[in-house]
């Protein structure tokens, strides 16, 4: 629904707006808490949590790009609380070290899927997970979500110059590990 | 957005080479986006809905100087950040000093800053206790135009012992509200929803203690919903299905405004009573929060919702909310009258507060299905204390 401000206003319901939201972006920010948290259940109450949050302040966030980015910063304290008070982190790597091909840990893997950079992909993954999670946030914001560097230092409350700083030293990290393990 | 393949000169650091990161940057893109591919959301737009309008908006919350009724919404909302054992950090959901101080009626005059920690309105003011009426206007609809929303309805139905024993349900429904939609139009519309359980009774076994009683009016204010009856019901039940009937409309209107716990307070022309009992000059409210179960059946299914057709490319997830003993449910799913799975959950919380569980029952074929989710007693560990059962369908 459009959105006149601040004149002849008519502004969505927090009903509409979340509804709205929700289909643009519950589908991506899921998958993005999951990448952080590596828990599915854990991934859906987070970010459901977020979409709640803005509901309740609709009022004052007033447009979607303001709710977005209220998402975006709402998903990854979340999953950061999430991290810290289940440590589901560390089963994941644990698990991961375990077994090596397990990161599609959901179930069957077609054939083609599997002979597809399934090894890379694999590695990546657990290299990934070695990361700090600020470089983890940071280079899965950029490349799973393709936020610019301006989205990536709101969401997460600090500078572009961080940002750049976290993306290069997580690249590097990545790089060197895959190169290792190649 | 931004282009997708290559490296990202303006994001990377000036030190490095262009070009120096193509590769571990295909890389990670490619494995970002076939690890998620196995990554199937279940659908919470229902339950993100409910939440929200149970705990009412941020600046809504503290907005009375009654401290009394502070204290449930503060626990709705943490019940609502532990639904997964989870803890905010900064997103603090906590209710705020910061009430509407809106004197006007349709004005909404709260602008705070939403950036950097977002901790939420700033204060603008201190509460004036005074029942200013903050229906929040839409805007310029037109008048007498309606929308569907979905709305959160109680009813009582049995809570599936033997006895029968009732108490509430909530459901999810579509309503008719008309425009603009205005607490009291959509307080309207849920208390129409929940006075008709006619469509549930035989599937449910919800009791219609309302069908011959019209809502004629609903005023909200900041302290009170005052909620106008046709009737004061028939005098046909017992007096704790007459409560619970009443407290079905309490929980409606309250869950539909989304205020928190304004109390409610009916009218009934010319009579000064509900069924011929409940006396109409008191104020009525949900009790606190470790007393829900009084009110409230032990076990809802939340998702999926009755009759709902899933997609049989994704995994289903059942959802609910329980007051149950050590925060334990058992489940079975049967598709037919076969029972294909069964299992046991855990709740976020366990009796007398209410938690909420969730559990996979994986990719399911296509079929019909129905999931029962129930609690065994304590004492022999077979029999049913309370149980819910939703039908739904795979295609």
């Amino acid at each position: 629904m459009a959105e006149r401000e601040p004149g002849g206003r008519l502004r969505p319901t927090a009903d509409e707006a979340v509804g709205e939201l929700y289909a643009a972006h519950w589908k991506g920010l899921v998958r993005l808490a999951w990448l952080l948290l590596r828990d599915d259940l854990a991934a859906e109450e987070v970010v459901q949590d977020a979409f709640i949050a803005v509901h309740r302040r609709w009022d004052s966030l007033r447009s979607h790009e303001n709710a977005t980015a209220y998402l975006r910063r709402a998903v990854v304290n979340g999953a950061r609380s999430g991290l810290r008070h289940r440590g589901v982190e560390e089963r994941y790597l644990t698990r991961e070290q375990g077994e090596p091909t397990s990161y599609a840990r959901r179930t069957e893997k077609s054939a083609e899927e599997r002979a597809l950079d399934a090894e890379t992909t694999s590695s990546m993954i657990v290299a990934l997970g070695h990361l700090s999670q600020r470089q983890k946030e940071v280079l899965t914001m950029r490349y799973y979500l393709d936020l610019s560097e301006a989205e990536i230092a709101d969401a997460l409350g600090i500078s572009a110059g961080s940002v750049k700083a976290h993306a290069h030293r997580g690249l590097a990290t990545l790089r060197d590990r895959m190169e290792t393990a190649s | 957005m931004n282009n997708r393949n290559g490296s990202h000169p303006d994001f990377l650091h000036p030190d490095f080479e262009p070009g120096e990161f193509d590769r571990v940057e295909r890389q990670l893109r490619r494995a970002l986006a076939e690890d998620t591919r196995r990554v199937h959301p279940s659908h919470r737009l229902e339950a993100i809905l409910h939440e929200a309008h149970e705990a009412g908006p941020v600046s809504a919350t503290g907005g009375s100087g009654s401290r009394r009724w502070l204290v449930p919404v503060a626990a709705a909302a943490a019940v609502a950040a532990l639904a997964g054992g989870l803890l905010w950090s900064n997103q603090d959901d906590r209710v705020e000093p910061a009430p509407p101080v809106n004197s006007g009626p349709t004005t909404i005059a709260t602008t705070p800053s939403i950036s950097g920690s977002a901790t939420g309105p700033a204060t603008s003011g201190q509460s004036s206790s005074s029942a200013a009426t903050t229906a929040p206007t839409t805007g310029t609809t037109t008048p007498g135009q309606s929308r569907t929303m979905a709305l959160p309805v109680y009813f009582v139905g049995p809570v599936g012992d033997a006895k029968p024993t009732y108490k509430l349900f909530r459901e999810f429904l579509p309503g008719t509200v008309t425009l603009p939609a205005t607490d009291e139009a959509k307080a309207t519309a849920a208390l129409r929803l929940a006075m008709n359980a006619q469509p549930y009774s035989n599937t449910d076994g919800y009791l219609q203690p309302w069908s011959g009683t019209r809502v004629t009016s609903v005023r909200v204010t900041q302290d009170r919903i005052t909620v106008g009856l046709s009737n004061g019901g028939p005098p046909a039940f017992d007096r704790e299905t007459q409560r619970l009937a009443v407290q079905e409309l309490v929980w409606t209107a309250q869950a539909a405004v989304g205020k928190g716990t304004i109390p409610v307070r009916f009218e009934v022309p010319g009579q000064g009573s509900l069924y011929g009992s409940l006396p109409t000059d008191r104020d009525y409210n949900r009790p606190a929060k470790d007393q829900l179960w009084k009110d409230l059946a032990p076990i809802w299914v939340t998702s999926p919702s009755r009759d709902q057709v899933l997609p049989a490319s994704k995994p289903v997830v059942v959802q609910g909310q329980a007051i149950v003993f050590e925060a334990t449910v058992s489940w079975q799913l049967s598709r037919g009258t076969t029972a294909v799975k069964n299992g046991h959950a855990t709740a976020s919380i366990g009796a007398p507060e209410q938690g909420s569980y969730s559990f996979e029952l994986g990719r399911l074929a296509p079929g019909d299905y129905s999931i029962r989710v129930f609690e065994t007693s304590m004492k022999d560990g077979t029999t049913v204390t309370a149980e819910k059962t939703v039908a739904f369908s795979v295609r």
